[in-house]
Order: structure tokens, then C-alpha cells, then sequence
């Protein structure tokens, strides 16, 4: 069995508008910004299915709207609802049937439960008066929901389920103490100590308190401290006094249990759990409550644990597996969680802020927690196209390479490592913030762009686009335009908005010959500049790479950007005009990638240039060249010259981030 | 949970069970089990439970399903495994009847009816007088050939002779589809609980997913008063659990199939013997009756039955030897004259309860008693006929009203007091110790309020009905609709309740005393007289069965079996005394034509004694 969604409502940062969340994995992993709502919603795990305490509700529970006054004594309720499905053979079946439900013909039965409460001022308490209903609704999902339909939660069914919730901060040692509600406590709990166990080990306990009185000078000062005792004492009830390790109870000696680490039998040393660093503490705490989930695991189905049935779920609520471990060690952290995971009885819920944490989750596993313009949260899931499109795999392999989108305010989408590079150096220069993740450069532009769009749309992140403008090169001008076009009618763009031209709307014909149409045509620039309507740039004429060698050229062609005797070897224009004409000619070829390539929609000076760009960006490392060479531009410089293009996309990127 | 290995299981509370019963209870395959009346069949099914639970035979968390007839049956059986197992384990023992187990099935999984046979979920179920002609007249309304004339059949059996879903290439099957889906399509659809039986059926059929959680729910069923099973029922049995490993427990008699003419499946026995490869085991101590009892059943049983069971009289009877006669009339003066001077007899000298008498009928009890009735209170022996209000003392919210006004008036916190509170904690499940001790202090609180406010020989007709609405109100009327389904219907709630105060207002008038109208309502100190139909499955110290004639007899040559089952059953009611009545004039001259083997094999038992009162002739 499994919580397939749960709904929040009016709880802590949910908001009057019902979030639902819907579980298809047995492994989720929560992300957003501080105070998004991700741990609000581990706790609404805790309020229905928690231990008693845990489940107690308090004011603070209970949403307060922006714009309300939270002094307010307007009454206020709030709502948790979770759904479980269960496995064609899932044991636990019979404690639940009789209150499960279906919504359609053939569907599997689930069962769904509710938690409602209400708060109303009361004149006696500060914190008003709570009222607490948790119901099983016999209606399905969709159905009118009727007093009738409410069935009052048995007891029992309490125990059916266990919620372990690990916070961000982890006080290990707390946990390895024999006190309520621990997990060395819980564990402990499952062992079982016959009545034989117990007399032989109060026989041995009085075999060492006597050990001990046998040494005289330890006798002796137990008598004396009992001589003195009784000179300032005449009560019966506390006369004696003696020195014990105890009474023999099993219960005082788990109290005195300690768990030691040693590097190996025979060492002199062994260490106690506060002498780990912090981030072995951590993981050892992690290892606390698999070892527990595994040792019940191991028990019967109908074993009795502390006066309750063995849970048939334990919902595992990881805060921040990440805190105080080594990104080499994290792969190790999901492992861990995945096989918890993989068990029939657990549910893993973990939030993070790592996107190294991120890559290695499943995309669809991922919920992405923001906080909406009226201050409630709001949580989404990316869509990936369908598992039978070529674009499925693509934008799965995108997203888990590039997790930091999901930390993002704003994504700027572009090709390739070129813009990488230059947004890093111009976000800096341009005095723009970047380095705190609220904005991210994905090159993810080439192919299947509008799926990346609509992923960030559902995410509710802002993009800018920039693209290749490739002229003369295969799928270039016309064609960039018209996969753009394409991109934008797949994300459902208005057609007769975005094809609208002066002679009506662009047939779907005409759209899907529209790369052939000729690069000279003055129409072209036309398009170009109404894509930046939808924050749709290009690198033009070709790339941003060509770019950026054509505004700064001394740069790019000075002496410093290639090892001394290295760089082009041009022949001479005048003195060698024909060995000129021919390495110019295979320039311009390998620069637009087309052996029959003329460069007709380039000047010569971009012709000439090109053989700098086949120098520097098709023969070595792109990356390198950029990184040597803006480094060498002054700052002012930089911004006085910067190409248009990327002098409005960082104008956009200060509207959209105020 | 201590485990009970299962050689070292003994029957709980020292019963002593027959080698056959103890067969029954410990063997891992389906058994029939052929009880005879008295052999004890709740407790062996009891003793069943217990033996599978307390042994994990039925693996935690899987669960047992008791299904009967009867409500009451359904009540006594939890109620008994409750008591000999313990709270804990009997949580898994799940008691229905038939009628509720598919009711419960459908409002659950409702959304779960394909098209076209899809039911709004505010459906009215049809109960009782108005099932026949409504079902009729969808058959009218539907028909564009007269086709419905032409056929000399029930409509209410006739709608559900078929499972779902219809046939439309069958002429019959197309006209039932269209009369099914004239009652259960639109905004205010109607259903019978035989219709909800075959939605039931076809709800599990269409649903593999949930029959499998149904299967894995259940692995153990118990099929009381297995003989007057239905078709209907066999065929949601199947739908349920047919290929599944599912252990069944089978109880029946089939010398008390008494229920043909409602459907009850002819030679059940053997078809459930050949379906499930149950094995077949006849109980045969009868605790019940005194011996001379179970010697004239016998005797019944090989020459009226032609069968061959014979019960033997349990080693520990503690009883006489028992009596029974056979009484011939003139009329029903010289009856009544008789039967009153018995009974205040037995009453007054012998000093058996009035409730430990019974008096029964073939068929409509008014015309046969009402005569008796008027004479046995005029001699101040109270009587009366218990169809009237058996159904009404049945209902959970009628017998909670009426303990909390006994607490109330007769001052007493005990049973009554525990039962009442037991409803509120039943309708309150979910409640943790301190929500119940609080709904407990505030019960007492109301109590102790209704108390200083009212007193029972002097509050008012008007006064009374507040208080009922009060009680009710204390409970809260969504809570016991979640609880009861039953009272999910309509007004039925309501309907229960005003009943409930009609009745007391009128015995209250009589008797100027609120407790002691309650003891009357309850029929503490009165015979109780029904048909024989519904004395099924209950005992009483003595015995009547009036009019063994013809007149009552009139469909003996067409159900000559479910007939002479009748006269076994009234029979074996009977713990020590049986007495059958003939009147050579009731309502006319009387006849025993075509029932003269039965009166012929009773003059002739040499355990029935002849009282022949008639003027020789």
C-alpha cells in the first residue's frame, strides 16, 4: 500500500485553494526556496498518521492570508486529505476493505482519509479552541460528500500507519537515548525478553553488587555513608542507604545502552556517537531508521509492538539528506533512501536543495514548492512529453542534467557551452545576480525547446531563449524562425497570433515550407524581432560565438589567444591570392558547416573573420578561448559594446526579476 | 496476541461439542454441516470463529464473513463470537446479512456500475408493500407489445431472473433491461434488495481488481440457514468468491427449508456439495428438546420427511421427559376454552414465564388468534402478535431510545444503561479514552437533566415525543446514518422513531406508567404469537400450533414439502411441550383431506398423546 496524493488546504502556507499531490513513486523528493511549504507538507503527514502528539494541532497550524491580520479572531479551518492505494495482493486489504471506494468502472478501490479541523477564538485561551475531526470519506473522489458518507476514524487504524520524520537539524545522540518516542527506544521495543531472561538477569546483577561489597574498602564506604546518613535522618522509609547498580529491571540497564564504534576487534580504542563528525552523525542517523525499518520488516504481520499492531506503511520524511555530508558521499545518501524506498512498507518523502541531490532523482518524482504572489504555496510537477515520443528521453536526460533549473527564478535557454560561459562573465560585469541559483543558464535550446518551455511553465519559472541564428547553415535563418514557430504552437500559442501576417494567417503549408524560403528576403527581420515578443532572441547572423568575435575583434585576434608561432596560418592576400581565395573559401565552408557554402548573406569582413571562428571555436576548445579573452576586456568596455542582442536580454532579465 | 496451536485448541467455555461438530470446527476443507433444530448451530459457527481466529487458521489481518438470514441471527452470531473470543479477535469476525452485505457493496462502489446500469447514489430502496407495483409498472411502462400481460409471473422475481449485464438478442432479456433501466436510470432511481443484490453481483463481476481484494479479504465464509439459500444469493456467492481459496462453513437443514416460495434453491445440498467438494457433516445431538420431543421429530423426520438424519437427546438434558398433543375441536370456542386453561396453568402453576410460551399459526396470525388473544387477557395472561412490531424492535435506534428511557425513568444504571452507551460509543469510533469518558460524563449529565425534568407517570403525550426527538438528537441523527445504513434511506430514520412513539404513547395511555409501557412495547411479560415462518431459529419452553387443517393448509398439494418443513419447524421449536390444534369449525367446516398423513403420522406417534374434545358424532 502506498499514499497516492495527498491534498492540503488552509494548513500552515497552503493557502484556501486545495493543493494535491499526487504520488506515483514510492520515493518523492520535495524542492523550492526556504519557507516554500516543504516541510509544511511533511507535516501534514504527521497531523493524520503521526504519533499522538505528533497529530495535536495548534493555531499556528491554521493559515493566516496575507492579507489578513494574524491577530484576527475570525474563525479558520483547514483540511488534510490523503489517498491510498493499494497492490493487487497488498496484505493489509482486509483491515481496510470496508472502507474502500472506486470512482469508475474497473478501477482499483482506494481509500481516502480525512483530517478537518476549525479553530474559533475562545474567551478563556489565548489559543483559542481547536476542534479535530478525522473521518475515512466513503464517497469517491468527485462524489458529493455527505455527513453520511464521514465514518469516524477507528482507533486502531492509527496504528496502521507510522510517520518518521528526520529534521534538517539531527540530533543523533538524542535519538540513541532509551527515551520515548526514540528510535533506539523503538527499536528496542520489538525485542521480546521472556521471564526467564529477566530472573537470570536480576540474579546476575545481584552477583555484581555483591562483587562489589566483597571489596572491603567499597563496603566500607557504603557503611559509613549509611552511619552518617542515619545521624541527620529518623525516617523509616529512607534508612538505608546503600551503593547498587541497580534493582535488576531489564528497563535500567537499556537505559545505560551505548552504541560504540571501533575501528577493529582487538583496538584500544572504541567512540562514542558524539566523538563522529557531523556528517557521520548524520548518516549515522539515517542508518538508525533503516536498521529500524528493517528489523520490522523482519517481524510478523500480526506482531504487537508497545500496545500497537507492526505499521503496514511508515512514511519516511527526510529533511535536507544533504546537511553536513560531502557531495562525493550524497550518491550514497539516495542509495540509502532508494532502498528504504524499495520496500513494501515504506514511503519516502525527502526535501533538498541540491541539485546534485536533484540529477539523481526521477523527474517525475520531483515537486517543486513556490510561493505564490498572495503568500500561499503552491506546488507543481514537471510533465515530460509521452513516454512513446522521441522528445521523452531528451528532456529527461535535460532535466537531470540540468537540475539547477528547478532552484531558478529565471532560466536564460540557450545552445551551448558559449553562452555558459559568456552569461557567467556578463552576469557578473553587468552586476547581475547569479550566483545564489536565481538564474540559470540551461543549454537546452537546440531540439525540443517547447518542452522545456512547458516544463518551466508548469514550474512557474520565467524564461528568456536564446538561439542560433545559423544563417546560410543547414536548418538556419528561415528555418530557425520556423522551429521557433513550431516550438510555439506546441506549448499552444495563439496560431492566428503568432502566423498572422499582412496577408492573413500563414497557412500550414506555407509554415511547414517556410525553410526554404530565400534568407534575402526583407521579411525575415520582420520575424526575427516579433519572436522577441515571446522572449525569443538569436545570435545573429550565425551564432553567439561569431557574435562576439565580430564586436570584439582585437580581442578575439590578438596575440595572446594563441601560443606564440601558432594561430591561422593566412596566407598573404596580395602575395598568395589564390592559396588566400581557397583558404578564405574552406573558412566560410567549415564555418556554416556546407561544402558548397558562399557566404552570400556575409560581408567580407565577416568572410575574413571566419577564419578566426574556425580557429578558435571549430578547432579548439570553445569554452577556453571565451574565458581567455573576456577576461582581457575591461569591464566598461565590455558593457559600452555589448551586441545589442544581449544588451536587451539582460534589459529583460532586470524587468523580470523586479 | 498469544497464538493457540491448533492441537492444543479445546472449545471456549468448556462446551461440549458432538465428535462431528468438533470435525466441523477444526478441518482445514468446506464442510456442510447438517444441524437439526436444537443441535446448537450458533455456537458450533461460534466455536468455529474462535477455533480460527485464536489458531491464526484465518491469518491476521484477514477475515471471517458470518452471513444469515435474519438480523437478529446476524446480531446474536457477532454477538456470541464477541463473547467467547474477546473484543480483539472478534474485530475480524464480520456478520452480515445477506440482504446488507450486497447493500454495503453497492452504495460503496456505486461509481464502479458500467454504463448503462450506472445508479445515482441517491437511489430509493423499495421495502415491503410497494415493491411489486412499482417494479409492474416499469414492465407497463416500458411495454409497447402488451408483452407483459401475456406473462403469469412476479415482476419484482422476474426483473432479477437474470444477472446482469442483459441480453438485448433475448426477447425476455431485452424487456428486463428496459424495465431495470426505467426504474434505475435518471436523477430518482428505485431498487429492490433483490435488484441490489444482482448489482452487487455484477459490481464484483466487472471489477477483477476488487474482487481480488475482496477474495484476499475473506478467507473464511459462513453460510447460516444454509437451505433457504436463493438463487440470487448463490449467484453473488459466486461473483464473490468462486476460484478463490476461500474456506466455506455451510449450515443448514433441509428439513427447514421452508422458504421455497422465496426463491430458496431446490436441492441446494447437493449442488453446494458438488460446487465446493464440502464434505457433508450431520450434527446429531439435539440440545434443545426433551426426548420424547426428539423421538416424535424422528418419527416425523422417517415417514413424513422420508429422510434419514435422527437426532439423539443430549446426555446432559436436565428437563422431563416432554409431552406432546394432538387436540381435536368441535369449534373454536371449545379451543380457546382449552388452550386458556392450559396456559393459565402452566402460568400460574407451573410457573413458566409467558415470554417461554409461543403460539403459532400457518398464516395470517389475526385470523386465527384474536379470539384467543382477547380470552387469554381477560384471564390475565398477556398475549400478543409479534409481526406487528418484531421489525420495530429490531432497529439499533429504537432499542437505544427505549434503554435510555428506561435509565431515565426506571432509575437503574445497568444493562439498559450499558447498552445505550454502548450505541453512542459504537456510532463514535473514533473517539481515543478521554473523548469517551467525556461523551460518558455528558451522557450521565443529559440523563440526570432528562431525569429532573420529567417524571414517568405524569409527563405529557407532547412532553414524551420531546424527549424521544431529544434522545435521538443527543446521539445525532448523520451519526447513525454512517453507522446503520439502513437508515440511509429516505426517512427511514424517522419513520423508525415515530413508530417507536405511536406505539409507546398508545401502551403509555394504558398503562398511565412510562416503564411499564416500555416492559409491554417489549413484550417482557407477554406469549408471543407469530407464524411459524418467523419462529425460525428461536425456542420456547411450550409450544401451540394452532389450526392443522386444510384451510390453513390450502397450498399443501403444491408445496407439499416446504408445508410438512413448516410443521417440523413449529415442532421443533418446542423445548418440552408441543401442542397442535384442530377445529372441525373455523370460519366454516374445517377438513384434514389433504393434510391427513401429517395428522395421521401424529395421531399415530406413540409419543403424542390424543386429546379429542370433539362431540362424538
Amino acid at each position: 500500500m502506498r499514499i497516492a496524493a495527498i491534498t492540503i488546504k488552509n494548513f500552515r502556507s497552503f493557502g484556501p485553494s486545495a493543493q494535491v499531490l499526487a504520488f506515483n513513486s514510492r520515493l518523492s523528493c520535495f524542492i523550492g526556496l526556504n519557507s516554500a511549504g516543504k516541510t509544511a507538507a511533511m507535516a501534514a503527514f504527521q497531523k493524520i498518521f503521526g504519533s499522538r502528539i505528533d497529530r495535536n494541532l495548534y493555531r499556528e497550524d491554521f493559515h493566516i492570508a496575507h492579507d489578513e491580520d494574524p491577530a484576527s479572531e475570525a474563525p479558520k479551518s483547514l483540511y488534510i486529505e490523503v489517498k491510498i492505494a493499494f497492490g493487487r495482493t497488498d496484505k493489509s486489504v482486509p483491515d481496510f476493505f470496508k472502507d474502500l471506494v472506486v470512482t469508475a468502472p474497473k478501477a482499483a478501490p482506494y481509500l481516502r482519509i480525512v483530517l478537518e479541523a476549525t479553530w474559533s477564538p475562545s474567551p478563556g485561551s489565548m489559543d483559542g479552541e481547536i476542534d479535530v475531526q478525522q473521518y475515512i470519506l466513503l464517497a469517491p473522489e468527485g462524489a458529493a460528500v455527505t455527513e453520511e458518507a464521514k465514518r469516524g476514524y477507528p482507533k486502531p487504524m492509527y496504528s496502521f500507519f507510522q510517520v518518521i520524520y528526520v529534521p534538517a537539524l539531527r540530533k543523533t545522540a538524542d535519538q540513541l537515548r532509551y527515551a520515548s518516542g526514540s528510535i533506539l527506544h523503538r527499536l528496542l521495543k520489538t525485542v521480546e525478553y521472556t521471564e526467564d531472561f529477566r530472573k537470570d538477569f536480576k540474579a546476575e546483577t545481584e552477583k555484581i553488587n555483591a562483587m562489589f561489597h566483597a571489596i572491603p574498602s567499597f563496603k566500607n564506604i557504603q557503611d559509613s555513608l549509611h552511619s552518617v546518613w542515619s545521624t541527620f535522618h529518623k525516617d523509616e522509609r529512607y534508612k538505608k542507604a546503600s551503593m547498587n547498580f541497580g534493582k535488576g529491571e531489564v528497563e535500567e540497564i537499556l537505559r545505560k545502552l551505548e552504541v560504540n564504534f571501533a575501528p577493529s576487534p582487538g583496538a584500544h580504542r572504541s567512540f562514542g556517537v558524539d566523538d563522529l563528525g557531523d556528517g557521520y552523525r548524520s548518516m549515522f542517523y539515517l542508518s538508525l531508521v533503516c536498521t529500524l525499518l528493517e528489523i520490522e520488516d523482519g517481524l510478523a504481520a500480526d506482531t504487537v509492538i508497545d500496545g500497537s499492531m507492526k505499521p503496514y506503511l511508515t512514511i519516511l520524511a527526510v529533511e535536507e539528506p544533504e546537511n553536513h555530508i560531502a557531495p562525493q558521499l550524497l550518491g550514497r545518501v539516495i542509495k540509502i533512501l532508494e532502498v528504504i524506498s524499495e520496500k513494501a512498507n515504506t514511503q519516502v518523502f525527502f526535501s533538498t536543495h541540491t541539485p546534485a541531490i536533484v540529477k539523481r532523482v526521477d523527474p517525475e518524482a520531483i515537486y517543486h514548492f513556490h510561493i505564490t504572489a498572495d503568500a500561499t504555496t503552491d506546488v507543481n510537477q514537471i510533465t515530460l512529453p509521452d513516454a512513446s515520443d522521441e522528445a521523452y528521453k531528451y528532456v529527461k536526460e535535460a532535466v537531470q542534467n540540468y537540475p539547477e533549473i528547478y532552484f531558478a527564478k529565471l532560466v536564460v535557454i540557450g545552445e551551448g557551452d558559449t553562452e555558459q560561459v559568456v552569461f557567467n562573465h556578463l552576469m557578473r560585469v553587468m552586476d547581475t545576480d547569479f550566483d545564489d541559483n536565481i538564474i540559470t543558464f540551461a543549454p537546452l535550446g537546440h531540439r525540443f525547446v517547447s518542452h522545456i518551455w512547458k516544463l518551466l511553465t508548469t514550474l512557474k519559472i520565467p524564461y528568456i531563449t536564446l538561439l542560433d541564428f545559423d544563417l546560410e547553415r543547414n536548418g538556419g535563418g528561415w528555418g530557425r524562425v520556423k522551429y521557433v514557430l513550431q516550438e510555439l504552437l506546441a506549448i499552444g500559442e495563439d496560431k492566428s497570433e503568432i502566423l498572422a501576417t499582412d496577408d492573413g494567417i500563414l497557412s500550414d503549408a506555407d509554415l511547414k515550407a517556410m525553410h526554404t524560403w530565400d534568407n534575402s528576403d526583407p521579411n525575415l527581420t520582420g520575424w526575427v524581432n516579433f519572436l522577441r515578443d515571446y522572449n525569443v532572441y538569436f545570435s545573429e547572423p550565425l551564432d553567439l560565438d561569431f557574435l562576439l568575435l565580430e564586436t570584439f575583434e582585437a580581442y578575439y585576434t590578438a596575440e595572446d589567444t594563441y601560443p606564440k608561432g601558432g594561430g591561422p596560418q593566412i596566407p598573404d592576400p596580395d602575395d598568395e591570392q589564390v592559396a588566400y581565395e581557397k583558404y578564405l573559401k574552406s573558412a566560410v565552408a567549415a564555418t556554416l558547416k556546407d561544402e558548397k557554402a558562399k557566404g552570400i548573406h556575409y560581408t567580407n569582413e565577416q568572410h575574413e573573420l571566419m577564419i578566426w571562428y574556425k580557429y578558435h571555436f571549430l578547432g579548439r576548445g570553445k569554452p577556453v578561448t571565451h574565458m581567455q579573452v573576456l577576461s582581457n576586456i575591461p569591464d566598461k568596455e565590455l558593457k559600452d559594446e555589448l551586441p545589442v542582442v544581449l544588451r536587451q536580454i539582460f534589459t529583460l532579465i532586470g524587468t523580470i526579476l523586479s | 496476541m498469544k497464538k493457540i496451536l491448533a492441537k492444543d485448541w479445546i472449545p471456549v467455555g468448556g462446551m461440549d461439542l458432538e465428535a462431528n461438530a468438533l470435525t466441523a470446527i477444526t478441518t482445514p476443507g468446506n464442510t456442510l454441516v447438517m444441524a437439526g433444530p436444537g443441535s446448537g448451530k450458533t455456537e458450533l459457527l461460534a466455536q468455529k470463529a474462535c477455533y480460527l481466529l485464536q489458531t491464526t487458521t484465518c491469518q491476521h489481518p484477514r477475515r471471517i464473513l458470518a452471513i444469515s438470514f435474519k438480523r437478529d441471527a446476524a446480531f446474536n452470531i457477532k454477538e456470541r463470537v464477541a463473547r467467547r473470543c474477546g473484543p480483539e479477535l472478534s474485530q475480524r469476525f464480520d456478520s452480515y446479512t445477506f440482504d446488507k452485505f450486497a447493500k454495503q457493496l453497492v452504495d460503496r462502489f456505486m461509481a464502479g456500475v458500467p454504463a448503462p446500469y450506472a445508479v445515482a447514489p441517491t437511489y430509493e430502496l423499495l421495502i415491503g408493500k410497494p415493491v411489486r407495483p412499482t417494479i409492474e409498472d416499469a414492465f407497463r411502462a416500458i411495454s409497447t407489445t402488451k408483452y407483459y400481460h401475456t406473462r403469469a409471473v412476479k415482476y419484482e422475481e422476474f426483473i432479477t431472473s437474470v444477472p446482469l449485464p442483459h441480453d438485448d438478442n433475448d426477447l425476455d432479456g431485452k424487456m428486463i433491461k428496459a424495465a431495470w433501466l426505467y426504474l434505475t436510470a435518471g436523477t430518482s432511481p428505485k431498487m429492490d434488495l433483490r435488484m441490489i443484490m444482482r448489482l452487487a453481483q455484477y459490481i464484483i463481476e466487472t471489477n477483477p481488481i476488487l474482487r481480488s481484494f475482496l477474495q484476499q479479504t475473506y478467507s473464511h465464509v459462513f453460510l447460516d440457514e444454509f437451505q433457504d439459500t436463493t438463487f440470487l444469493q448463490y449467484d453473488l456467492l459466486g461473483a464473490c468468491f468462486a476460484g478463490s481459496n476461500v474456506n466455506y462453513t455451510a449450515v443448514g437443514d433441509d428439513k427447514q427449508t421452508i422458504m421455497k416460495w422465496a426463491g430458496a434453491i431446490p436441492g441446494i445440498f447437493g449442488q453446494f456439495l458438488a460446487d465446493t467438494g464440502a464434505t457433508p457433516l450431520p450434527l446429531t445431538i439435539n440440545f434443545r428438546s426433551a426426548p420424547k420431543l426428539i423421538y416424535l421429530q424422528n418419527y416425523l423426520v422417517e415417514h413424513l420427511l422420508k429422510k434419514k438424519e435422527f437426532a439423539k437427546p443430549s446426555p446432559h438434558w436436565k428437563g422431563g421427559p416432554g409431552q406432546a398433543r394432538m387436540c381435536y375441536f368441535d369449534n373454536q370456542a371449545a379451543e380457546i376454552s382449552y388452550l386458556v386453561k392450559q396456559i393459565v396453568g402452566w402460568v400460574t402453576k407451573e410457573k413458566i414465564a409467558p415470554r417461554e410460551i409461543c403460539i403459532l399459526v400457518k398464516q395470517t396470525p389475526p385470523q386465527y388468534t384474536t379470539d384467543l388473544i382477547a380470552a387469554l387477557i381477560a384471564s390475565g395472561v398477556e398475549a400478543r402478535d409479534e409481526m406487528v412490531l418484531q421489525d420495530l424492535l429490531c432497529e439499533e435506534v429504537a432499542i437505544y431510545v427505549l434503554n435510555a428511557l428506561t435509565v431515565i425513568f426506571g432509575g437503574r444504571y445497568g444493562k439498559e444503561s450499558d447498552e445505550a452507551f454502548g450505541l453512542l460509543c459504537n456510532i463514535n469510533a473514533s473517539y481515543e479514552d478521554v473523548a469517551l469518558v467525556r461523551l460518558k460524563t455528558k451522557f450521565m449529565k443529559f440523563i440526570d437533566e432528562c431525569r429532573s425534568s420529567y417524571d414517568g407517570t405524569t409527563i405529557t403525550i407532547k412532553e414524551l415525543g420531546r424527549l424521544i426527538v431529544d434522545i435521538v438528537q443527543f446521539a445525532g441523527i448523520p451519526k447513525l446514518k454512517i453507522t446503520f445504513p439502513q437508515y440511509q434511506q429516505g426517512n427511514f430514520c424517522k419513520k423508525v422513531i415515530e413508530d417507536l412513539f405511536s406505539n409507546l404513547k398508545q401502551y403509555y395511555s394504558t398503562t398511565k406508567n412510562i416503564t411499564a409501557a416500555i416492559a409491554t412495547l417489549l413484550g417482557k411479560e407477554s406469549i408471543p404469537v407469530m407464524t411459524a415462518h418467523k419462529s425460525k431459529g428461536l425456542e420456547y419452553h411450550s409450544v401451540i400450533f394452532i389450526g392443522l387443517e386444510d384451510g390453513a393448509f390450502w397450498t399443501y398439494n403444491k408445496q407439499k414439502d416446504s408445508d410438512d418443513n413448516l410443521v417440523f419447524v413449529a415442532l421443533s421449536r418446542a423445548k418440552e411441550r408441543v401442542l397442535f390444534t384442530f377445529c372441525a369449525h373455523r370460519n366454516g367446516p374445517q377438513t384434514a383431506d389433504s393434510i391427513e398423513e401429517i395428522l395421521g403420522l401424529l395421531s399415530g406417534s406413540p409419543d403424542v398423546d390424543i386429546v379429542d374434545l370433539r362431540k362424538p358424532t
